[in-house]
């Protein structure tokens, strides 16, 4: 064997583990990190789904508010309903203001850990209910259900974050083509979370 | 030499017996149950079988309008989990998910005809471009995330319809994520599952201690908790029975000490008094063993409370050896009539259908056996008579004097007292409810009652019961069952039909898509005519079609992984013949005890009733006690007439303790407090001691004064317990100090006044 192969090989070696995509871990002691810097903000998004059984996809538009002192997040769509997290629970009020019932919709359950995880930051609760690994992207964040049961309605959730911290897009993928996408403007951090905000619309 | 290695030995053997006793002890409510009473057995097994319900219930009222009942119950999620208490309802996402997928690949053998009669009326053309409408408005919801992904997989809403049926939340409350909320928004319920069952008090006590914090917490938040659950009633008994021990005990042992002490004067005379104690509780133990390994059975807890009475007897004992050995005197005589009368009366428990009294005789017979024979060790000579005369010779000797002098007045004295309290054993009757000898705070009890009303039990106590060689012959004969009453299926119906129900069903399913056989053209016309994709459904249109009737069935096995497996584990179980199907029944008492009475004879089930268990157990246990009365009275006849083969010394022996039992009973009956296994119990201590005293008051005036430190310290004793909160130990103190005053006193009015005058023998020289 030629003295060049070895060396050869060491570079390779070296060049893989350069190339290797962060560790999940270090992505979400990140991101909490970041979060810890940001006591409150506000951030808008776009909300596209794109429903199988639909030709046009559905977009709405919206935004976030987060208290993180507080633990409290405002989820507001335009001119659509409210939802408000809070002591841990979710609560709703429809297009007409109306409070809803929220308790035991599933879907809104399933939602409401992630919003808790925008809420303080810490993305590893998820880990009860979802595998983690490192998605298309250095930043990106991709989570699977771990039980059966899940995956008949939800895919994968793919979260993309900026470099500092916050998340830049983020993808609901249920099988059969159903794909729900946010893209998130840039958070503003100058924002000052004022407490009505969190007590209804 | 041999004597001492013998007497060594036999204390060695008695022991092992003694320990291996208590290893044996068991709490299970089969040793209650009499032989012969076959349902009450077999009800008693299953409810053994199917262990204690597991559950504890804790409601949040709102008590101020800024209160927040699910942050509380959210905070008690959380303390409690450590200790072992977590909540039922598992309506994570994942669990939610699991059981409908379950479903989903089950339709054909889940729909029952009703659920599809009722989807019939959504089958027309208009109805299903209705719901496809409804769909495409629901989607613009911009917060709708998994609704047209459930769409697509079960247009029809199929999975749903077969969940309702699941829901086993309180009725008209609505779920909350792990709680149930009352539409009035002011009462909240959590479910909580424990991990250990509710006799573990050493797990319950911190249990219950963190909740009464929390309650605490709450009231400043204004929230009021309430909480509800055996543990609760397991853990305030034992707290109470705690508290009436420190209470009593010390006291009690205080002033039973100064009394012998009083009597004795001497630190070895108080020692060698309490030989046979010590060897009555062993002997009890032994003899409760034994009767264990010849019957294969477990000794019933319930039994060690016995062992007072027996410890009662046996302090008189251990007096009259002293006193008699302090006076040169050799009692063995009288302490083996004394055993033999006794004895035989527990004997004839040999004869009980009832496992736990054929116990308690065995241990009363082993008990005394042992403490008689450890009065043999007290050394006579060894023990020297006190220094100065004690007070009770002086008072003896004087009453032994008025007793004489009155004879006739005695006995008119007995009997007018006979006469004034056979009245009261007509007024006379059992305790009926069994709530009376529970020892829980009042508070336990309104908080119960409270919930109850407002959410229903915290669990099924009425099951129909079935048994089967398997899964499906057990739940096919459940099934039967409930049709025979007259009633649709159950929990346990729905979560695994038998077979031939499941076949049934497919068979309906058949005729239902074999009828609507145009379904996806009339589908696709009504999805393309609301602007949606009809190929997108096809996992729907994959699921409603026509099925052959080899498709896996549900089975048991079908649930595993999901949260309703937990559930159905005790429903459908094991038991050492075969398989029991276990259909809960939302009845509770007098609604239960009609259905039982309803119930063909014929039926393949039977009905089991855990509220009505124990008082049924009880009544069993006092009729069988109650019919070997006339055994008991002929036997302590027999024994005392070949014993000392005279009448009147037989009589004047015999009678005194007869009538203790008709004044006791009558005295009760005139105060109206009710009998209860309790008091029954105390019998034998009455007996026991009223037995000795007649018998040594026969002998002669001498032992006047052990008669009387022997009834004062057990007066004492049994006084105190009048200081208990608990009901069981405060109604066992009321019954033991009449009944032992009774005997007391009718041994002094009727024994000398029916013995031979100056029956007393000279002491040795």
């Amino acid at each position: 064997m030629s003295p060049v192969c070895p060396l050869l090989l060491l570079i390779l070696a070296q060049l893989a583990v350069a190339a290797q995509p962060e560790p999940v871990t270090t992505i979400l002691e990140r991101v909490a990190t970041a979060a810890k810097q940001v006591g409150a903000l506000r951030v808008t998004f776009q909300q596209e789904k794109h429903l199988a059984i639909l030709d046009e996809p559905l977009i709405t538009t919206g935004s976030i508010e987060i208290d993180r002192v507080n633990g409290l997040l405002r989820w507001q769509y335009d001119r659509g309903p409210v939802l408000i997290l809070a002591a841990g629970r979710v609560k709703r009020w429809g297009a007409d203001g109306k409070a809803e019932s929220a308790g035991d919709d599933p879907a809104l359950q399933a939602m409401a850990g992630q919003m808790k995880a925008l809420t303080s930051g810490d993305w590893k609760p998820l880990q009860e209910l979802f595998t983690m690994e490192v998605g298309h992207g250095p930043d990106h964040l991709l989570l699977r259900p771990r039980g059966v049961g899940m995956t008949a309605y939800i895919e994968y959730v793919e979260i993309a974050f900026r470099t500092d911290g916050s998340p830049n897009t983020l993808v609901l993928a249920a099988p059969g083509g159903d794909r729900t996408t946010y893209t998130f403007a840039m958070p503003d951090p100058a924002w000052k979370p004022d407490p009505s905000r969190f007590a209804g619309p | 030499m041999v004597k001492s290695s013998a007497i060594v030995a036999a204390i060695i053997a008695l022991v092992a017996l003694a320990v291996t006793g208590v290893a044996r002890l068991d709490s299970d409510l089969t040793g209650m149950i009499p032989a012969a009473d076959v349902p009450l057995a077999r009800e008693a097994r299953f409810f053994s079988g199917m262990g204690a319900i597991r559950v504890l219930m804790v409601e949040a009222e709102v008590t101020s309008p800024s209160a927040d009942p699910r942050t509380t119950l959210q905070s008690i999620v959380t303390r409690l989990a450590p200790l072992g208490a977590h909540p039922a309802r598992d309506n994570g996402i994942e669990g939610v998910a699991h059981t409908m997928q379950v479903v989903a690949a089950h339709l054909p053998e889940f729909l029952t005809a009703e659920d599809l009669a009722e989807t019939e009326a959504g089958m027309s053309a208009e109805a299903l471009s209705q719901r496809l409408k409804d769909l495409r408005e629901r989607l613009q919801r911009p917060d709708d995330w998994l609704t047209a992904t459930a769409a697509r997989q079960d247009v029809l809403s199929l999975t749903a319809r077969v969940l309702q049926h699941f829901s086993v939340g309180p009725v008209g409350a609505r779920p909350d994520g792990a709680f149930f909320t009352m539409p009035d928004g002011q009462h909240m319920v959590l479910r909580l599952d424990v991990d250990f069952p509710p006799d573990d008090v050493g797990r319950g006590q911190p249990l219950l201690a963190a909740l009464k914090q929390e309650a605490s917490i709450a009231a400043s938040h204004g929230v009021h908790l309430r909480w509800a659950g055996s543990y609760r009633h397991y853990v305030e008994n034992a707290d109470t029975i705690q508290s009436d021990l420190m209470a009593t005990i010390p006291l009690e042992v205080l002033l039973v000490g100064l009394v012998i002490w009083t009597l004795v004067r001497s630190w070895r005379a108080m020692l060698v008094i309490h030989l046979p104690v010590v060897g009555s509780v062993v002997g009890a133990m032994a003899g409760a063993c034994v009767w264990s390994l010849v019957t294969g059975r477990p000794v019933p807890m319930a039994m060690i409370g016995a062992t007072a009475g027996i410890l009662g007897i046996a302090v008189d004992y251990g007096a009259h050896a002293v006193v008699g050995a302090q006076e040169g005197r050799r009692c063995v005589k009288q302490l083996l009539l004394g055993f033999l009368t006794t004895g035989a009366a527990f004997i004839c428990l040999f004869f009980s259908l009832v496992p736990a009294l054929q116990c308690l005789g065995a241990m009363v017979v082993t008990g005394l056996g042992t403490a008689l024979l450890s009065t043999m060790l007290v050394p006579g000579g060894r023990i020297p008579p006190p220094r100065r005369e004690p007070v009770w010779n002086r008072i003896g000797a004087s009453t032994n004097r008025l007793l004489q002098r009155q004879r006739r007045s005695c006995l008119l004295i007995a009997t007018i007292m006979t006469l004034a309290t056979l009245p009261g054993l007509w007024r006379l009757h059992f305790e009926s409810d069994i709530k009376t000898f529970d020892g829980s705070t009042a508070q336990a009890w309104d908080d119960l009652e409270v919930i109850i009303q407002r959410w229903g039990t915290p669990d099924s106590s009425t099951f129909i019961v079935a048994h089967g060689d398997s899964p499906d012959a057990a739940l096919a004969a459940a099934a039967a069952t409930r049709a025979r009453l007259g009633l649709g299926p159950g929990l346990l119906e729905r979560l695994v039909p038998d077979l031939a129900e499941q076949a049934r069903r497919r068979e309906a399913w058949n005729v239902f898509w074999t009828r609507h056989a145009d379904f996806p053209a009339k589908f696709a016309e009504a999805c393309r005519s609301n602007g949606l994709r009809p190929e997108a459904f096809a996992p729907s249109l994959a699921a409603y079609h026509v099925v052959t009737q080899s498709r896996d069935p549900i089975t048991p096995e079908s649930w595993t992984g999901s949260p309703i497996s937990a559930a159905l584990t005790p429903l459908l179980h094991r038991d050492g013949t075969g398989w029991i199907a276990a259909s809960p029944l939302p009845l509770s008492g007098q609604a239960a005890l009609d259905l039982m009475e309803r119930l063909p004879g014929d039926s393949p089930g039977w009905i089991a009733n855990r509220t009505d268990l124990g008082k049924r157990i009880v009544s069993a246990v006092q009729h069988d006690l109650t019919s070997l009365i006339p055994m008991i009275v002929a036997a302590v006849v027999i024994v005392m007439t070949l014993a000392v083969r005279a009448w009147r010394p037989a009589v004047a022996m015999l009678l005194p303790p007869a009538l203790a039992l008709v004044w006791a009973f009558g005295i009760q009956g005139w105060m109206g407090l009710p009998l209860t296994p309790f008091s029954l119990l105390a019998v034998t201590f009455v007996l026991g001691i009223g037995i000795d005293s007649a018998v040594f008051l026969n002998a002669g005036s001498w032992s006047m004064s052990a008669i009387l430190v022997a009834w004062l310290t057990t007066l004492l004793g049994t006084a105190t317990l009048l200081l208990a909160n608990h009901p069981v130990v405060w109604s066992l103190g009321v019954s033991l100090s009449i009944g032992m005053t009774a005997a007391f006193v009718a041994t002094l009015l009727v024994t000398p006044a029916l013995s031979r005058p100056a029956a007393s023998p000279a002491p040795p020289a």
